[in-house]
């Protein structure tokens, strides 16, 4: 029943691609014209509508039943045209976002601002990476080829490198100055810290190294502490937020899929 | 587990009954129903940063994490529209950096809605909200950048955080900021504990728009969460129960005992 | 109205507040110092690093494994030791390896690993491993995975067509799949449980996070749906000790034990300031 539709929107043949574009774009001018012109009592109820519909199709897909052989119902063929709608959502959008950079960045070159100059190098980075990511992947000029190289694996990948270990050091700094037994509780958690750092490294491990691998004095091993403390007691707490996160998370979106979502723009005049 | 359908019980019955818990939390509530919200001090927080930061003339940073355009984020999106119907009153500066381009349009207009409705539409700077990469660690220097130059008097981190966290809430504590931080990543609540003033936990993250705007709409969903989670603990003593009588191998109810385990064993 | 002079500072005082970047200069020396005069200490095994191992031990010889390296280079310190601590197993049991990343960086990592490790032994690729390449959309190419393999992986990262390579004889779907090994510094374990784990009873999980992200990973491990965790840095050092190799992670183990050490004395030394000074307070 559905095969018309798969197949009007799977790949096309180069031939009548042009005509399925043109149409597309047609299709698009009149939408935007008709959704423009809609009595603004008509808005919320549409948006409410589309809202419940894109919902339903994801719950749908994962309630209906499946063929066994092909593990696939009717809906699932849709999941891939589906997802690009969003990819295409999501590269629209990013025109916007890299016109926000060049806005803001801009104008501090433009008006020659405090640090006009940090802005500067950071849109010929922005450009250089573009323009050569694309030679990159369409064109063979050798000398581009090494210098996105240079780009991305001598620059990015150890810039990002950098930044990641900074943690390191944060780390240091927040934990030397959160770490004070103010309370019973901060010393309790003070203390299972300790037995969790002095499990994870071998020096700690070498501490209780005296101790038997096996019978109950093994337990008192810091190895054997820490995985106690990680796999019982930390455990248990995760899966108390878990269960919470996924409540309150199937909350909102019950919220937002049947338009009852109260507060910010959802109550918006449209 | 791709479909339901491979094994329909247990989601049915934990997903769909949780579903119409809250739906009907949801309805009462709407009918005048008086409902209780316990006090959340991260959220009591927000004001006394806001106002912090207008008594030192320093910026308002806002960060809804570097996750997509999901629930999270709307949440998050949400708990900003409240802080920034503050800034528009007081007239603070504020500064969002955003790192999902979808997220940066729809925070755009969330923001301007803001000031609009508290009628200071001209207080609003499209350039307080930036979009800065979608790359996580690129997004995070960025965001430090801002925190040191900008001499932030008050950051609120709300949304999806991931290794970054850390290097927003040490710099803003470098800064001498007060710091307000939420998120639904569990590895990411104990650096946010270290290195802020107020930490949000949990599905508190999920009660903060309920908690801000007392909405009862919200406050009811927030009950039917509770009634939802007191079902998966009814559910957890069920099968601990049911397992120990499997292992205990007690007569007659052991059978039952392993049916129910079945029933709800997915993998 | 008399000056007020400055309150003193007291040493105790002084103690609880030492300049941050005093506490970055010693970290960056007790990091740097072990690189050059190695620190060897025993590993003690942990159960989560046996498990991941003794499921791959368990898999028969010419079994299919798919490792998906989704990192960067932000946490190749962790990371990479544990691809390649993994593949040299895979490799060593003569198993057949198809590696894939969700991430660019890590697809361009994978493939550097793979190809050195499958140098040291003897792999030929396209008969013994495959490389997938860099796949967006990770909810897509999951399910599709599950349905269709030689679907969703037509070509490898060259753009090759993969059907005809000998490595993916007999795979069809998920079902011929005897095990998926994820490294990765994400929550991505939760894709590959809620889309892939289940539509095979027999697949094995095996999960290598950074060591922040480990300890939400525990109850999956418990659960039966994550067979082994392999932890940070200090999980493939032992998987290293393991599979009787020395390499990264155990070259750094020196590193992560002083540091270690340097925050515990740190948190100490702050405490002392902290009680003397509440001490003499009252």
């Amino acid at each position: 029943m559905l095969e018309p539709i798969v197949r009007f929107f799977s790949a096309q043949p180069p031939a009548v691609l042009p005509y399925y574009v043109a149409g597309a774009v047609v299709f698009s001018v009149l939408l935007i014209f008709v959704l423009i012109n809609l009595p603004s009592r008509m808005r919320k109820p549409l948006i409410a509508l589309v809202t419940f519909l894109a919902g339903l199709f994801y719950a749908a897909e994962f309630f209906l039943p499946i063929d066994k052989t092909t593990q696939k119902n009717v809906l699932t063929d849709y999941l891939v045209p589906a997802s690009k709608l969003g990819s295409l959502l999501g590269g629209m959008t990013l025109t916007l976002g890299i016109l926000s950079l060049l806005r803001v960045h801009g104008r501090n070159i433009a008006r020659l601002r405090a640090g006009w100059y940090n802005s500067l190098a950071l849109l010929v980075a922005m450009v250089a990476m573009v323009v050569f990511g694309l030679m990159d992947s369409y064109s063979a000029n050798a000398t581009a080829k090494k210098v996105f190289n240079v780009l991305f694996e001598g620059m990015l990948i150890n810039m990002d490198a950098t930044m990641f270990s900074l943690i390191a050091f944060y780390i240091v700094s927040a934990s030397y100055r959160a770490f004070r037994i103010r309370s019973i509780e901060a010393t309790i958690l003070m203390i299972t810290a300790f037995l969790v750092m002095l499990g994870q490294v071998p020096v700690g491990n070498a501490l209780t190294a005296w101790l038997p691998t096996e019978g109950w004095l093994a337990s008192l091993r810091v190895e054997n502490i820490k995985q106690w403390i990680l796999s019982q007691v930390n455990a248990a707490a995760l899966r108390a937020i878990a269960f919470g996160l996924g409540v309150g998370g199937l909350a909102i979106s019950l919220r937002i899929w049947l338009s009852l979502e109260r507060g910010a723009y959802f109550e918006k005049e449209i | 587990m791709q479909h339901a359908f491979e094994k329909i019980e247990p989601v049915l019955i934990v997903e769909v009954l949780t579903a119409i818990i809250i739906i009907w939390r949801i309805i009462s509530a709407q009918r005048g129903k008086e409902l209780f919200i316990r006090r959340i001090p991260g959220l009591n927080a927000i004001d006394e940063a806001i106002g912090r930061a207008t008594e030192m003339g320093r910026p308002v940073l806002m960060v809804p994490g570097i996750g997509g355009f999901s629930i999270i984020a709307l949440q998050a999106l949400s708990i900003f529209s409240y802080i920034a119907r503050s800034t528009a009153r007081f007239g603070n500066r504020i500064l969002m950096p955003v790192a999902d381009a979808t997220v940066y349009t729809v925070a755009e207009e969330v923001i301007r809605d803001a000031y609009q409705s508290e009628g200071h539409p001209e207080r609003f700077d499209p350039d307080s909200i930036r979009f800065l990469s979608d790359r996580q660690f690129a997004f995070a220097s960025g965001v430090a950048g801002l925190i040191q130059r900008e001499q932030i008097a008050s950051s609120f981190m709300f949304g999806e955080f991931f290794a970054e966290s850390l290097i927003f809430a040490e710099t803003g504590n470098m800064v001498g900021a007060i710091q307000v931080a939420g998120t639904v990543q569990t590895t990411q609540i104990p650096f946010f504990i270290a290195a802020c003033d107020y930490t949000i936990i949990g599905d508190e993250y999920y009660a903060a728009s309920a908690y801000i705007s007392r909405n009862p709409t919200m406050l009811g969903s927030l009950v039917g969460q509770d009634f939802g989670k007191l079902l998966i603990v009814s559910l957890c003593v069920i099968g601990s129960v049911a397992a120990t009588l499997v292992a205990l191998n007690v007569p007659t109810l052991s059978s039952a005992s392993k049916w129910l385990i079945d029933l709800f064993t997915i993998r | 109205m008399t000056p007020q002079t400055p309150k003193q500072v007291t040493f105790w005082e002084r103690l609880q507040a030492i300049d941050r970047r005093i506490l970055y200069v010693l970290l960056l020396a007790v990091i740097i110092f072990p690189l050059f005069v190695p620190i060897r200490l025993p590993m003690v095994t942990m159960p989560s690093t046996l498990k991941l191992y003794q499921a791959i031990e368990s898999i028969p010889e010419g079994g299919f494994v798919i490792v998906s390296a989704t990192w960067s280079g932000g946490t190749r310190a962790e990371n990479m030791p544990q691809t390649e601590a993994i593949l040299r197993h895979l490799m060593k049991r003569r198993l057949r390896v198809a590696v894939f990343s969700f991430d660019q960086q890590g697809s361009q990592f994978s493939y550097n690993i793979a190809s050195r490790v499958a140098k040291d032994f003897g792999y030929e690729y396209g008969k013994d491993w495959v490389h997938w390449g860099f796949r967006p959309v990770v909810g897509v190419v999951m399910k599709s995975l599950v349905r269709d393999i030689p679907g969703t992986f037509a070509t490898d990262r060259n753009g090759k067509p993969t059907k005809d390579m000998p490595v993916m004889r007999g795979i069809k779907d998920i079902k011929n799949v005897d095990a998926i090994v994820e490294i990765a510094a994400s929550g991505i374990y939760m894709d590959w449980i809620g889309l892939v784990v289940g539509a095979n009873p027999k697949l094995k999980f095996g999960f290598c996070p950074t060591a922040v992200m480990a300890p939400e990973t525990y109850p999956y491990m418990d659960s039966g749906q994550i067979v082994g965790i392999m932890e940070g840095m200090r999980g493939a050092a032992e998987y290293e000790k393991l599979v009787n190799t020395i390499g990264l992670a155990t070259k750094g183990m020196g590193s992560i034990s002083l540091a270690h050490v340097l925050i515990m004395l740190l948190i100490i030394i702050g405490n002392i300031g902290y009680i003397v000074t509440r001490v003499r307070g009252s």
